[in-house]
């Protein structure tokens, strides 16, 4: 199949999310406040903290609350694209109706990935994206089109990154009988990416940033935008990226080929 | 077309392990750390080939073996040992080519999306499947007319009642025009009229398409009026494979007499003619040899004040819960 | 003498269903575990935040690094001891029309989801325990703290304290499980829950380092309960007021009659409404 006709796929999906979201107008609009509810609490939740001290980790106020927008893309993407096809996956495992998809003509993995979204991310995403213009306005901070294509590049990375860990950890499914929180467990290190990566220190620092480079994925991105990057590191999150992106297909082939060895 | 079989199935064995829960509270404690396995097996040596363009019935029991069979076909399933193909292909490697050739279609699992109008789905279907639109439209415009769902396409498909979801869900897997279509229970939970509709539906699209199918029911009419050919499994063995009516030859060696009397009969002596299954005085049925049972009748009307008398032969679930229970197997 | 013997009969009968359900939440055991290293996880980047900006200062407001660590550990074992999660999944029991076996039944839906509520938090107290006594080794690492002098009545407010919080919690939960009689996505309305608590009670940062309105906020609302009221038991070794016993003792009252209204009118709805 080529291309251009899973390119076709991918929007005809969105169309069928939209018409469903318009089919149940009141979930959307009850969701996506929530959600703006959540990211405005988050990013006061910090202002307290800067309040008193002023900077965390050498990062001063307008450099955190660009870090916080660039978090609240990301999280943007994980409730809305992230959590929904993962809660599908998982619960396709758990009910035993993988079937239907593996008989499809389609890659597997893509069918996954890109079936389900919601649109209550929408809010977040727009709110996320002021925050890091209004942060650049009141640092005084002009950046050049090269800066928003590698910011652009580095946040897929980032969420590449963050989705193959995720998508390793749905996978497990195929070996546990049920596990209802299984798609709370990515989420749950969020923390880790709303502050900057010199918060951590020693032993955490090196796990986060090498073994398991969480702490980059909104921090990266950040630091070009704020011009203090670091090569070495921008290339660490790519070459990662990519690695937990291969990762999470082969070990997803091997899970299917348990469990048609071993299911009924 | 070519003699090469649609379908080969050659010795296959497909086993799996199931985990045993132990009951009650210590059986929850231990079990959190001692787990006990068991081997099940599912398909156990089971070998057919089947022809393009047959309609082929599974039956058995439930466990027996049908839906591990059929998934093994469609490549969901790696067999233990022993061979499968399909069309020539090996339907575990799950190519693109093949699987635009086939179709499975499970009564209790469903793929059209539950919240907006199924004609939704068969269009997501055409891009899954890369369907020229000139072929698609032709198809479905065929299928509608057989399957009179012209006004419910447009419809969200969980407003749609049971019987017009497994139509929609017909279409949605038969719109690439497969060659090979499994059918895993297909009538299930719904009404006699609606599996009378589906049944000649399936009938006429083997015939208009010349698809290879193969069916599981658990419904014996499904089998009775779509397939020449039946092939019987239990607990995982093939134990019948033919056709429907050498299956009621094999099994069957009784028929059933119905009997009234114009005035009572004692039960003693009808017990010479046959096996008497149910006695009231006045009525009768009984169980008489297949190929004495006109000869015994016409003795039993001479004999006997009848006024009324009936010979049928034994319903196929009958003879099917006979085979498979082994202590009444003698009856027959 | 009867009124004994029924006292031991009605006691008999709850045991009995608390190893039932006991032996039901077993089952969710993994569920439990990740929970609560889930719950641990944001403190503990907290700690390390708290970290980087004390630097080497030892104080900040009169508050030292060791008094934030330990109010963050007071934080976990409140939450751990006292939250209550069921809203976010029984509303669907009701919007299915699931409880129709208990309207049948002499246990009412209400001692249900207490009962539930409760075998499932002995089974979470199980975990948490040892979990939390290798955090606290854990958090040695980073910094020594010490309570002030506490003496057993300390420890019998605070344990009051906490017992009153999860009443409380189980009493939010039971009104938003039964807003479902009327509304179909009740289960959403968890997160204004989880909201205000995070809000208003005195969670998201000690209350010296709070500016002052919210203080205030705080400490005008019964929210405190949940945890500004016992950390400051703990940390600071200050009983509650008069008048905070009476605000708290007054919204447990003035919520628990309105779950039992609510019950009464939703039974009467979904009766009325045929399911």
């Amino acid at each position: 199949m080529s291309l251009g006709k899973y390119w076709h796929l991918f929007w005809k999906f969105r169309g069928i999310q939209l018409m469903k979201m318009t089919e149940y107008r009141g979930d959307f609009f009850f969701w996506s406040f929530v959600s703006v509810l959540w990211t405005i609490f988050n990013l006061f939740a910090f202002s307290l903290i800067l309040r008193v001290s002023g900077n965390i980790a050498g990062w001063n106020q307008y450099e955190m609350y660009l870090l916080l927008g660039t978090f609240t893309i990301i999280d943007a993407f994980t409730w809305s694209f992230f959590f929904e096809n993962m809660s599908n996956y998982t619960r396709q495992i758990f009910k035993g109706e993988l079937d239907y998809l593996l008989t499809k003509p389609v890659n597997t993995i893509f069918l996954l990935t890109t079936t389900e979204n919601s649109y209550n991310g929408i809010f977040r995403l727009i709110i996320g994206i002021s925050v890091i213009v209004y942060s650049l306005i009141k640092l005084n901070i002009s950046v050049s089109f090269g800066g928003v294509f590698l910011y652009v590049i580095l946040l897929l990375s980032g969420l590449l990154l963050m989705y193959s860990c995720w998508f390793i950890i749905a996978t497990l499914a195929f070996w546990v009988e049920k596990l209802d929180n299984i798609n709370q467990i990515i989420p749950g290190f969020r923390r880790i990416l709303q502050v900057p990566r010199s918060t951590f220190s020693g032993v955490l620092s090196l796990l986060l940033t090498v073994l398991l480079p969480l702490s980059l994925i909104a921090s990266v991105p950040s630091e070009v935008l704020l011009g203090k990057s670091n090569v070495t590191i921008i290339f660490w999150l790519l070459i990662s990226a990519v690695l937990t992106g291969l990762a999470a297909n082969a070990f997803f082939s091997f899970a299917i080929k348990k469990y048609s060895s071993v299911g009924s | 077309m070519s003699s090469i079989p649609a379908v080969k199935v050659d010795h296959l064995k497909k086993h799996f392990k199931v985990y045993k829960k132990k009951p009650g509270f210590m059986g929850s404690i231990e079990s959190l750390w001692h787990r006990e396995y068991e081997t099940v097996k599912a398909v156990d040596d089971i070998s057919f080939d089947i022809e393009q363009g047959e309609i082929v019935g599974f039956i058995g029991q439930n466990g027996a073996g049908k839906t591990t069979t059929l998934k093994v076909l469609s490549g969901l399933l790696y067999q233990t040992s022993g061979s499968v193909s399909v069309l020539g292909y090996n339907p575990w490697k799950r190519q693109a080519a093949f699987q635009k050739q086939f179709s499975l279609v499970m009564g209790q699992k469903n793929q059209l999306w539950w919240d907006v109008p199924a004609m939704e789905t068969f269009l997501l279907n055409q891009t899954i499947y890369e369907v020229p639109e000139k072929q698609f439209r032709n198809t479905l415009d065929a299928l509608i007319e057989i399957l009179d769902v012209k006004d419910i396409i447009n419809i969200q498909v969980r407003k749609l009642s049971l019987g017009q979801r497994m139509k929609c869900e017909l279409i949605a897997s038969l719109l690439h025009n497969p060659k090979v279509l499994f059918l895993d229970e297909p009538t299930i939970g719904l009404d006699v009229v609606m599996q009378k509709s589906l049944r000649d539906f399936i009938r006429q699209y083997n015939k208009e398409f010349g698809a290879t199918i193969i069916l599981t029911s658990h419904y014996m009419d499904d089998v009775k009026e779509l397939c020449e050919r039946a092939i019987m499994i239990d607990r995982g063995a093939k134990v019948f494979d033919g056709q429907l009516s050498d299956l009621i030859d094999k099994y069957a060696r009784n028929k059933i007499l119905s009997l009234a009397f114009s005035k009572p009969v004692q039960k003693k002596l009808l017990e010479k003619y046959g096996i008497v299954k149910n006695w009231t005085g006045s009525t009768a049925t009984m169980l008489v040899p297949r190929k004495e049972a006109t000869k015994r009748a016409a003795t039993m009307l001479t004999d006997l004040p009848i006024h009324d008398l009936n010979i049928e032969e034994i319903p196929l679930e009958a003879i099917i819960r006979e085979v498979f229970g082994e202590e009444n197997r003698l009856h027959l | 003498m009867l009124d004994q013997l029924m006292i031991k009969n009605t006691l008999v009968t709850y045991l009995k269903l608390l190893r039932f359900k006991f032996i039901n939440i077993l089952q969710w055991r993994t569920e439990l575990i990740i929970w609560i290293l889930l719950d641990i996880l944001p403190f503990t980047i907290m700690l390390f935040v708290w970290k980087a900006i004390f630097g080497d200062n030892i104080e900040i407001q009169q508050t030292s690094f060791s008094d934030v660590v330990l109010f963050y550990f007071l934080v976990i074992i409140i939450q751990g001891l006292t939250s209550v999660h069921f809203e976010e999944y029984r509303p669907t029991e009701i919007r299915m029309g699931r409880i129709d076996f208990f309207l049948v039944k002499p246990y009412s839906y209400l001692k249900e989801l207490v009962v539930n509520d409760v075998a499932a938090k002995f089974l979470y107290v199980i975990i948490f325990a040892p979990i939390m006594i290798l955090f606290h080794r854990f958090l040695l690492l980073f910094t020594s703290f010490s309570l002030p002098n506490l003496s057993l009545i300390h420890w019998l407010v605070f344990i009051t304290l906490l017992f009153i919080a999860y009443l409380l919690q189980l009493l939010l939960s039971m009104l938003i499980t039964l807003s479902a009689f009327w509304l179909e996505g009740a289960s959403g309305l968890s997160h204004f829950k989880w909201l205000s608590i995070s809000l208003l009670s005195g969670t998201l940062i000690p209350l010296p380092l709070m500016p002052e309105w919210l203080r205030t906020l705080t400490l005008a609302l019964p929210f405190k309960v949940f945890y500004a009221l016992p950390i400051f038991v703990i940390q600071d070794a200050t009983l509650p007021t008069m008048a905070d016993w009476l605000m708290v003792s007054l919204s447990v009252i003035a919520l628990y009659m309105t779950v039992l209204f609510v019950w009464k009118k939703g039974v009467k709805h979904y009766a009325s409404a045929g399911g």
